[in-house]
């Protein structure tokens, strides 16, 4: 006990000093907050411009979805909240059709553009938009225009938040490959550009990246909150996330276990087991937000939940029924799709080549997706990062965020929707990312050693001190 | 419309365009090239017929025919049974809702043997008077309400989308709006909240005034606890006295919570999840932020305390 008492306070007095020291050298060197956080806070609200921008003018070329006029409908349930026994969270086909995560973000979008909460009907999928038009499912253009404007600022936040990931597992460079990837991809433009609810899961998926490398890297109670919310929203909009949160609870698990055999009783006391209990306690966190965002939940919060996911595969199986051709059988089968949806259907590399040909001039004939490649590539590295700086390290953390999500995805997925395959999507993004981001690290060491050889030591110096200083930057955050 | 004026003649050449009742047999219109008028007599339900639209008239196509048939079914698999009945008739709306009624209860339009809980839907076309077509909805007693939608529900549904196609000359799409409404009623919309009971009732109110201590509890004890703790007033307590805070403030808002959810009463559960977040997320944030710089002034005090001494030993020795 007292010696791990010793080493904590080792450790922090070590952490003091470091912070003392980067304050003084900033300080000096007159970089300040700006250097450090200026640059990064600048591309992404440059990124954020860039996507926002590129969203808001696919908007009008965007067909009508159903499925946006179901979200609309219910934005009235920002309402409802002030009134949570009320008709509207009673035990009926549309609270237990879906968590009530996206009808809140279209319920706030639409009052932040003055439109009404209850401009339109349901929509009925048993008929055509003939019938559906008539009896006033179909809102108004002002008012879907507004839902799919507040979609295209959720889908821009996306794009930053994995900027910030991607950065945060390799470098800016790699941030900025990886937010383009996905504000270019014509999938993402697609979600970002309907009034619907899968970008709202995106963006609880990409600040739970975030969180988790925030939370590997210096465990304390606001990141571990950060994640564990992160997840309950997630988990309220399309309630996969909430898988999430037991996967990390198990990961504590694990870490706790280790403690125990290396240091014993100690280990599981606070503030040694810290770690641990934080991320065990995520489900906590999570299923505590997602039963305060869903009222339906209240009376019954565990009966509910369990009849919400009987009732949504039940749904899923019934979509499936319903166009046979999308049925996906197995998760290997969900694998092929993925290939066809993100590498053949919708394809960041071939959008960009066509916007080549066709905005600039350049004439590219037959334009080819080559998206799986970089994403392969990225995976590889990523994985060699995981291995390189271990189990505990925030790579490894984020690796089993992402890869818990692209499992839940996998088995979970029942039908070939295009919507479901967004947060497959931004795991591409961030790999992709970390392909590039490596690749300008290497560029950059290639660089610096081949300007030493070829005899200029004075410019070397300081280029291979910044790469290096980068390099122990992260291995620092590790 | 040139079926109707064909009908019409058939009438007047008839001699009998001035009886109480006229209708047509015949479910289709490949039964015969003109139609055949039938006696006044109300007519029997044949045991043996599949479906539930009775055209008489033929005023519906096959395929709007098979499209209510579709809508029908439906609402049967949702425990509503429907029934589309057209004649042809100068009887007046009233008389067409007695006759309406009258279909509905003789031809047992219901769930269950008993249960009277039937839709009838009756289009009356009058040829020699179309401004006087009508149509009326006959509901079984136990019918309505479904959902939300009741009797009154049910009588602008006539009135502003039925009658309105009615006059339209668009019999298909009235039924369609009568049919798909109540379809829609039965699927998409909202059932009442069941009344409370009178333990819920009794907790109601105390949620009531506990979500009000605890409200109070929230502002006040914040300075509360360190005035008795700390023997002083102040905006910002110390890392102790914000956590017996927070432990207090959190457990409170859980048992105000639950009485809340049980009572269902919306302002002790809402007080008590914006307190509980409070206590959860928000102070511990606090307490931590507080505890980093107790322990920073204390580590200042630490460091400081040797290079006194070193100063005065060194004095000393000098």
């Amino acid at each position: 006990m007292g010696k791990l008492r010793a080493a904590h306070r080792r450790h922090s007095i070590a952490t003091n000093r470091r912070l003392l020291r980067g304050r003084s050298e900033d300080a000096v060197s007159g970089i300040g907050v700006f250097g450090r956080w200026g640059l990064t806070t600048l591309v992404a609200i440059l990124l954020f411009g860039i996507s926002l921008a590129i969203n808001l003018d696919s908007i009008p070329d965007t067909a009508l979805h159903p499925d946006e006029t179901r979200w609309l409908n219910r934005a009235h349930y920002i309402e409802d909240f002030a009134n949570p026994y009320g008709e509207n969270w009673q035990d009926y086909y549309l609270t237990r059709g879906q968590p009530p995560g996206g009808s809140y973000l279209m319920g706030i979008g639409l009052w932040l553009q003055g439109q009404p909460l209850d401009a339109n009907g349901v929509w009925d999928f048993h008929y055509g938009t003939d019938w559906n038009r008539l009896a006033g499912a179909v809102p108004d253009d002002d008012v879907l225009t507004a839902g799919r404007r507040t979609n295209a600022v959720v889908g821009a936040l996306v794009v930053v938040f994995t900027f910030l990931a991607a950065t945060m597992l390799t470098n800016r460079i790699g941030g900025v490959v990886a937010g383009l990837f996905l504000a270019y991809h014509p999938l993402h433009i697609t979600l970002s550009t309907q009034a619907l609810s899968d970008e709202l899961l995106a963006l609880s998926l990409a600040v739970t990246f975030v969180a988790a490398f925030r939370f590997a890297a210096k465990p304390g109670l606001g990141s571990a909150l950060v994640m564990g919310v992160a997840l309950g929203i997630g988990g309220a909009t399309k309630l996969a996330p909430l898988g999430l949160s037991f996967v990390l609870a198990g990961f504590g698990v694990l870490w706790l276990a280790l403690e125990y055999r290396k240091h014993g009783g100690p280990a599981l006391r606070w503030p040694s087991a810290r770690k641990g209990v934080l991320l065990v306690i995520q489900p906590v966190i999570s299923g505590f937000v997602f039963v305060a965002m869903y009222p339906f939940l209240w009376p019954s919060p565990i009966r509910r939940s369990l009849d919400l996911l009987d009732f949504r595969q039940t749904e899923m199986a019934s979509q499936a029924r319903i166009w046979p051709w999308a049925q996906v059988n197995n998760p290997k089968d969900a694998f092929m799709r993925y290939g066809e949806q993100l590498h053949d259907a919708y394809s960041s590399t071939r959008h960009v080549q066509q916007w080549l040909d066709r905005s600039v001039g350049v004439p590219i004939p037959n334009p080819i997706s080559f998206d799986f490649i970089i994403v392969a590539i990225g995976a590889i590295l990523f994985v060699r990062m995981v291995i390189q700086r271990g189990l505990w390290s925030p790579h490894a953390m984020v690796a089993l965020v992402m890869a818990a999500e692209v499992g839940a995805v996998t088995v979970g997925l029942g039908v070939d929707f295009y919507r479901y395959y967004l947060p497959i999507l931004l795991v591409n993004s961030v790999l992709v990312g970390i392909a590039a981001g490596e690749l300008s690290s290497q560029v950059r060491r290639w660089l610096s050693r081949h300007e030493a050889t070829v005899g200029h030591p004075a410019k070397a110096a300081p280029s291979g001190s910044w790469a290096a200083g980068n390099v122990a930057r992260r291995e620092g955050a590790s | 419309m040139a079926k109707a004026v064909v009908l019409a003649m058939c009438l007047v050449l008839a001699g009998i365009g001035n009886g109480p009742v006229m209708a047509l047999s015949g479910a289709s219109s490949s039964d015969a090239a003109l139609p055949q008028l039938q006696s006044t007599a109300f007519p029997e339900r044949n045991p043996n017929r599949e479906g539930s639209v009775y055209d008489t008239v033929d005023v519906l196509t096959t395929d709007q025919e098979r499209s209510i048939q579709t809508d029908i079914t439906r609402a049967s698999g949702l425990g509503v049974e429907m029934l589309v009945y057209t004649r042809m008739s100068e009887q007046s709306e009233a008389e067409s809702q007695i006759f309406a009624d009258r279909l509905n209860a003789e031809w047992g339009v219901e769930s269950a043997e008993g249960a009277n809980d039937g839709l009838v839907y009756l289009l009356t076309v009058n040829p020699l008077d179309p401004d006087t077509n009508s149509i009326v909805v006959s509901a079984g007693q136990a019918a309505l309400p479904i959902r939300q939608f009741d009797d009154m529900a049910l009588q602008e549904l006539v009135d502003t989308e039925m009658v309105p196609e009615v006059v339209e000359g668009e019999y298909a799409r009235s039924f369609q709006y009568g049919l798909r409404r109540v379809l829609n009623a039965i699927e998409y919309s909202p059932p009442e909240p069941a009344p409370p009971t009178s333990l819920q009732q009794t907790l109601h109110k105390a949620a009531n005034v506990m979500g009000a201590v605890l409200v109070q509890f929230a502002v006040v004890g914040y300075f509360a606890i360190s005035l008795v703790r700390d023997r002083r007033f102040t905006l910002a307590p110390g890392a102790r006295s914000l956590t017996i805070y927070a432990v207090i403030l959190g457990v409170s808002s859980v048992v105000v919570g639950i009485v809340a959810i049980v009572g269902r009463n919306a302002f002790g559960s809402l007080a008590a999840l914006g307190l509980l977040i409070v206590s959860a997320c928000v102070l511990p944030l606090l307490i931590g932020t507080r505890q980093q710089r107790e322990h920073r002034a204390r580590q200042l005090r630490v460091t400081r305390r040797p290079a006194g001494r070193i100063k005065t030993i060194g004095s000393t020795h000098g």
